[in-house]
């Protein structure tokens, strides 16, 4: 079925917003993860 | 520095896969517009599979010679395998919400993604419940194994059942796509292919640094 270009376009402006918006979901928590572990490396190191 | 260009190569390789997408492409006949969510969804199935192969091998590789860098290689590709199915899944629903006028097909393509998905997410569970650090690279191998045994199931299923999910248009028994279109799909593959390699090489970055911080926790708690 083709819904015409409006809901198309609107289809793959969701798509594309879907992909983008895991992609950086998923650098936040990667770069908050390694914020934390530095910081807890670097308080065991001093610890030591 | 391989971190860097592979980011700027995925930054680039978005930009100009949006462009092959949006503007290069010739609208499809059948489904118009809409089957411009093709461009992004093919993509991330090809490296939900492609995540299970990895995890898969690093399973395998981590049984043979007891490196953790495999268990590390194999969890952080099973992270990256939710991500994929996820942006698959719902990529594909969006896609069938106004192509078959249902979220949900319940098909066996779709179902055999979910189950992709889910066997990740079991993976990565396993892994939480297990403080010992061999153990839980051990026994995680199972569910690698099993999302490696997926993907074929999941790829012929369009053939061995009936399904509404489109047949390929890519490889040897793939439909007779414009060239324009498939090579906005190549472009588009290559692009979340650059993605994939610089999210796993960050990951890992992480992954190295959760093990450093583990050992380290284990010598101040023996000492």
């Amino acid at each position: 079925m083709n819904p015409g270009p409006t809901l198309g376009w609107l289809a793959v402006g969701a798509a594309y917003t879907v992909v983008l918006a895991g992609l950086l979901i998923f650098v936040s928590i990667m770069s908050a993860k390694r914020k934390r572990l530095a910081a807890r490396r670097e308080e065991l190191e001093a610890n030591q | 520095m391989k971190s860097r260009i592979l980011g700027v190569a995925s930054i680039v390789g978005i930009a100009v896969a949006l462009y092959f997408a949006l503007v290069y492409a010739p609208t499809e006949q059948t489904m118009g517009t809409l089957q411009r969510v093709f461009y992004f969804h093919l993509p991330q199935a090809i490296l939900s599979y492609l995540a299970a192969f990895l995890v898969g091998f690093g399973s395998l590789m981590y049984l043979a010679t007891r490196d953790l860098k495999w268990d590390r290689f194999a969890y952080c590709n099973a992270e990256l395998g939710v991500l994929f199915t996820t942006t698959t899944l719902v990529t594909g629903m969006i896609w069938g919400r106004l192509a078959w006028n249902v979220w949900w097909a319940g098909d066996a393509r779709t179902n055999l993604e979910l189950i992709l998905g889910l066997l990740y997410v079991g993976y990565l569970m396993l892994r939480a419940y297990l403080p010992e650090r061999e153990k839980r690279a051990r026994l995680s191998t199972v569910f690698g194994f099993l999302a490696v045994l997926d993907v074929p199931i999941n790829y012929g299923a369009i053939y061995w059942w009936e399904t509404q999910h489109p047949k390929p248009v890519l490889g040897p028994r793939g439909g007779g796509a414009d060239p324009d279109i498939k090579l906005a799909i190549y472009v588009s593959l290559l692009a979340f292919a650059f993605v994939y390699a610089w999210l796993l090489t960050k990951r890992l970055q992480v992954a190295q640094l959760e093990d450093e911080v583990g050992s380290l926790e284990s010598t101040m708690e023996a000492s």
